[in-house]
């Protein structure tokens, strides 16, 4: 596993952000703006989920508008967040955040699409289950996040 | 210059020095600051894509605005709350980046770009919020707040970047 991190850390990319100044903190702000879509829209549709806004407006139609968003967001993320992973590749290997981070973000990416997306679209879902979704799918997606920012601290 | 002073004597009191360098505060109201971020801008990109008629199209502006209104607001007050902490603990620092006072002037435009929406548009919103495409002028307020918006994320990044 150390080798893959090793062979990652010297990929192009990992030497080029490496020596530049500007790649790091530049990419940084690119993966800020997709986590802002990314958030912004997991938290209007689970707060709709959970009849906390929007409730004028039926789960599917605020959800078929938030979903390319949110994916969009996850998106510019995971992108950008491989650049910054492929320049800090060792560190991260040493870091418990970034493990504690992938398994989040694996588990939240698992979680929207097996369980949260089905048990929306099935007709017999008790108002209750999907509420516990949301929950779990909003408390997931922001640990991902709490869980990132921590990669820089510990 | 008058700023610069009052920043230096904001940074020496003994509140700023206290959340400088405590362990584990600064280090949850910078995270606090960071992941509250998404929830307000995130609500606002949201609300500024409904006015330029990328989002929700379909739904009333008023009623995207004014649901959105109170999460985006309680956002705010954390992002503001956090964010002064953060200005206290090191004031006359980040003052003297020109990064930071180039975030506040965005952050002074996307204020001003709010109450212009809110003095005009805003309060006949009754009479346009149907309107599909958006009025024009509900356009440029939108991309000006994305703009806006988009530059103080950028611009605070930087801040953090420029000082280390």
């Amino acid at each position: 596993m150390l080798a893959l991190f090793h062979w990652f850390e010297a990929t192009q990319i990992g030497i080029y952000g490496r020596r530049s100044s500007y790649f790091f903190p530049a990419v940084e702000v690119v993966h800020l703006f997709g986590l802002t879509l990314l958030l912004g829209t997991a938290l209007v549709l689970n707060l709709r989920l959970l009849n906390a806004t929007m409730r004028t407006q039926s789960i599917a139609e605020v959800a078929g508008a938030t979903k390319p968003l949110l994916w969009l967001g996850a998106t510019i993320c995971m992108a950008s967040g491989l650049l910054l992973f492929l320049t800090e590749a060792i560190k991260c290997y040493y870091n418990v955040a970034f493990w504690y981070k992938m398994g989040l973000l694996a588990s939240a990416i698992v979680f929207q699409l097996a369980v949260h997306q089905r048990l929306r679209k099935a007709p017999s879902t008790s108002a209750r289950l999907i509420k516990g979704a949301a929950a779990v799918s909003l408390a997931l997606w922001f640990a991902v996040a709490v869980a990132g920012r921590a990669i820089a601290f510990v | 210059m008058f700023i610069l002073e009052l920043c230096r004597r904001i940074q020496a009191t003994p509140f700023a020095t206290q959340l400088l360098e405590s362990q584990y505060a600064w280090l949850i109201i910078e995270s606090a600051h960071v992941i509250g971020l998404s929830l307000s801008v995130g609500l606002i990109v949201l609300t500024d894509l409904r006015l330029i008629g990328g989002f929700r199209r379909g739904e009333p502006v008023s009623d995207v605005l004014g649901q959105l209104r109170p999460w985006l607001l309680s956002g705010f007050a954390l992002m503001f709350v956090t964010g002064g902490l953060l200005f206290v603990s090191e004031a006359a620092t980040v003052m003297a980046s020109p990064w930071f006072k180039l975030k506040l002037l965005f952050l002074l435009l996307a204020g001003i770009n709010a109450a212009w929406f809110e003095l005009t548009l805003g309060r006949r919103l009754q009479s346009w919020s149907h309107l599909d495409p958006p009025p024009a002028a509900a356009k440029i307020a939108g991309w000006t707040s994305l703009v806006c918006w988009s530059a103080v994320i950028g611009l605070g990044r930087w801040v953090a970047y420029a000082h280390t």
